[in-house]
């Protein structure tokens, strides 16, 4: 038993030099008391299935139906106020994909809606070639940068887009058709949405973890892939030259034809608020990732997070309306933008992240 | 005193148990990895693996030559459980096991060092002279004892292992802030009968204090017979919970089957004998069969315990705490102990230009790999160089390569974790101290 008595008095010495080093008084304010965060947690599914996915993919369905009806009283009879009506459904429409885009996930993203209607920068040439190619089929894989919002505002918005469509029955045809094949799939995916057992799965006990998979897991990784890929690199980085060293690209912006950058931009930003923030903009709120964060005690961040949103905000505000002739005139604005976006992707990613033990990965590999 | 704890002939029966849990249980690990569609994931997909230092020469694997590693680790795993062919099949095992591991950082586990190295103690043992097919076909090597060192290397090596967690549970944020269960607890809340309980603050700091308990007096409660039954309870209680409140695979249950190596003698005999319908009559007790080679053999596992014991405490050669720095991290039992997520970027320079290009990540690696290396700062080195590298290829001259990461450790706020002033062209791989991660 002495062997035993010398390695528990050894144990005890470890055991006090151990406790005496580094007293950090570390993180965090308590967790509310009487919280059921796995109900919680059902409920920010609950609430992005019921108040923000539905409804906003309804409303894309709707307004591209709109759309699709203006393109068709064009077709009847093209003249400037029919033109000019199809420029304003054009625009209410990308607007209102602002919402929907942060949702790449089930449906979405099996129908590969975003890649199918919104890449960019366009292939001008491309569609050219299209137009006078009779027997062009959409929806072509290779085809996506002839496709889409983009392609339609090609097609419509330049100076001489009366004269040209007017003149050319093959671009008129193409408009249409094109215009038909765009409103068909967010159709087809909005029905999707309504019918699908994805997101009954999303807002069910099976999901309301927080491992791989889980409902609030599959949200935050999606919008962190959706914050870094197409809101910070396809909106503001990738045409400001900061994946091409510093060579910038001004005609890669998101609505380089219709020159409204700043207005899409401003109305994605609004929507990463909403779904952090829990209210829709239409009268129906609910659970959040940002109340939930509060709920662990974490106050502070979520303070952080909705300051950084503002700061994104009055560094986009400070932008040209037109982010082609922002970068031309003054690209370190665009810069200046893309660091901010940086900072709110770090929040997210990492910050509210660890705290909610939420892994970014799509790999549920084993840890330790 | 010694002498007796490695020459002592006694029986076999813990080390056939072992064998054959330990053998059947890894050809299951392999097959779920294998379900799980991991080898594709882990192995195929990824376009650039994190070689470890000093094995950057191993060559990775092909497509086909993965899968039939695989499935050769799966047969020799067999060969082990088995006992057939077994100096080839523990050699094969443990060879390509820990080839596999090597391949990429990313998926490094305490568990699979801890199978690498089980295999490795294998090797050395004359476990299939009972009990095996080998047995069977060459009669000549069959016994029914064995030198205690056989079967005693692998308590110590538990021991170790157990007492190098405790030790690392030995800390503030551990014991005082009761992180990172702090976060984990809550996060599993949907857990069924438990769960709501999991939210109370208290329990947090109840898990930390017992798991740092548990960790650093099971082996004695282990080793002391009258206590025996009811620390295995214990072990059962402890790994099973770990099992169903994290992700961490087979590790539960390999410690499970592990610790059963405490049994006594006639404890295993009971339970051959009731799984092979024998009676134990047999007292012909039998010697053990002089091993060819003990000496040299103990010599290699003299070493290598030595190092067992040094690799988990290299970490004091190097200042900063630990846990934000993980210089001697690796390879130290420190298991479940840290919540670390990071975003990590990187700016490629040509000085020559002045180009500067903001690095996409997701380019180069999948989102595990970039998960890993954003908070190790061994890797966050590897992958500048490695980025700095294909720029060059891209034409870029007189590559530089900054990092900008912020870095949050066990829920702090997030901090800068490495120096965005510093060119990481310019630091080498190593050993040495990395003077370019910030202060804490």
């Amino acid at each position: 038993m002495s062997q035993y008595l010398k390695i528990s008095c050894l144990f005890i010495a470890i055991l006090l030099i151990g406790i005496s080093c580094k007293k950090d008084p570390g993180p965090s304010e308590p967790m509310e008391q009487e919280v059921d965060l796995t109900k919680a947690r059902e409920d920010i599914a609950k609430n992005i299935s019921n108040n923000f996915i539905l409804p906003e993919f309804a409303t894309l369905n709707e307004l591209a139906k709109t759309f699709n009806a203006s393109t068709t009283s064009f077709s009847a009879e093209s003249n400037e106020a029919n033109l000019l009506q199809l420029r304003n459904d054009l625009k209410a429409l990308r607007i209102q994909w602002q919402h929907v885009a942060i949702f790449n996930i089930g449906p979405s993203f099996d129908h590969v809606l975003a890649g199918s209607i919104n890449t960019y920068p366009l292939d001008q040439n491309k569609i050219e070639s299209n137009i006078s190619n009779a027997d062009f089929i959409f929806g072509r894989l290779d085809n996506k940068d002839a496709e889409g919002f983009q392609a339609i505002a090609y097609l419509i918005h330049n100076e001489n887009a009366l004269d040209q469509l007017l003149g050319d029955p093959n671009r008129l045809d193409y408009l249409v058709n094109l215009t038909i094949h765009t409103t068909d799939l967010i159709d087809n995916v909005n029905q999707a949405w309504e019918g699908s057992s994805y997101l009954a799965g999303f807002i069910s006990a099976d999901q309301n973890g927080t491992d791989v998979g889980s409902a609030i897991g599959v949200l935050i990784n999606a919008m962190d892939v959706y914050l870094q890929r197409f809101f910070r690199d396809g909106k503001v980085g990738i045409p400001a030259g900061v994946r091409s060293a510093g060579i910038t690209r001004p005609t890669a912006t998101e609505a380089h034809i219709a020159m409204y950058d700043k207005t899409l931009f401003l109305a994605a930003l609004d929507q990463i608020e909403r779904v952090l923030g829990g209210n829709n903009g239409n009268g129906s709120s609910g659970e959040s990732l940002l109340s939930y964060l509060d709920k662990l005690g974490h106050q502070e961040l979520s303070a952080l997070i909705r300051n950084q949103i503002s700061i994104i905000n009055s560094d986009a505000n400070a932008v040209n309306e037109n982010f082609s002739l922002q970068i031309e005139e003054d690209n370190q604005k665009m810069i200046d933008l893309f660091l901010s976006i940086q900072d709110l992707v770090g929040l997210i990613k990492s910050d509210m992240a660890t705290m909610m033990g939420i892994k970014i990965t799509n790999l549920d590999v084993d840890g330790d | 005193m010694i002498k007796k704890w490695l020459y002592k002939e006694i029986s076999i029966a813990p080390l056939i148990s072992f064998r054959v849990l330990f053998g059947f249980l890894m050809s299951f690990s392999i097959g779920r990895f294998y379900a799980k569609g991991w080898i594709e994931e882990c192995y195929v997909k990824p376009t650039y693996f994190f070689s470890y230092y000093g094995f950057d020469w191993l060559p990775t694997p092909s497509v086909e030559g993965i899968y039939l590693i695989y499935f050769l680790l799966f047969i020799f795993s067999l060969g082990i459980a088995f006992g057939a062919l077994y100096r080839i099949s523990s050699i094969g095992f443990f060879l390509l096991f820990t080839y596999v591991e090597l391949i990429d950082k990313t998926y490094y586990l305490n568990h699979y060092y801890f199978v690498s190295i089980i295999a490795f103690l294998l090797i050395w043992v004359p476990a299939n002279q009972a009990f095996s097919i080998d047995s069977k076909l060459w009669p000549s090597i069959k016994a029914k004892i064995v030198p205690a060192w056989s079967i005693n290397i692998f308590k110590l090596q538990l021991a170790i292992v157990y007492f190098f967690a405790g030790i690392a549970k030995l800390q503030s944020d551990w014991l005082l802030n009761a992180m990172p269960l702090k976060i984990w607890l809550p996060a599993k809340s949907n857990t069924p009968i438990i769960g709501s309980l999991l939210q109370e603050e208290w329990i947090a700091y109840a898990f930390s204090w017992g798991g740092a308990i548990y960790d650093l007096t099971i082996v004695f409660f282990l080793l002391y017979a009258p206590t025996r039954i009811l620390a295995f309870a214990a072990v059962i209680v402890f790994h099973l919970l770990t099992a169903a409140l994290f992700q961490i695979g087979m590790f539960p249950y390999i410690m499970i089957i592990a610790s059963l190596i405490f049994f006594s003698a006639e404890w295993h005999e009971k339970i051959h004998a009731y799984f092979t319908n024998k009676t134990r009559v047999n007292n012909d007790v039998g010697t053990s069969k002089s091993l060819v080679f003990q000496k040299p053999i103990l010599s290699i596992l003299g070493v290598f315990l030595i190092m067992q014991i040094l690799l988990p405490v290299r970490h004091l050669a190097y200042p900063g705490n630990l846990f934000w720095t993980e210089q001697g991290y690796r390879f130290s039992w420190r298991v479940m102990l840290m919540e670390k997520t990071a975003f990590t970027t990187f700016i490629v320079k040509d000085s020559k230009s002045e180009k500067v290009d903001f690095v996409d990540n997701t380019k180069y690696l999948k989102p595990q790999q970039e998960k890993m290396m954003s908070t190790q700062p061994d890797m966050i080195l590897q992958f500048a160089h490695y980025i700095g590298q294909q720029y060059e290829e891209k034409g870029f001259e007189q590559v530089e390569v900054y990092c900008n990461s912020k870095l949050s450790l066990n829920g702090r706020r997030s901090k800068i974790y490495i120096d965005p002033k510093v060119d990481l062209m310019k630091e080498q791989r190593g050993f040495n101290h990395k003077k370019w991660i910030v202060e804490e």
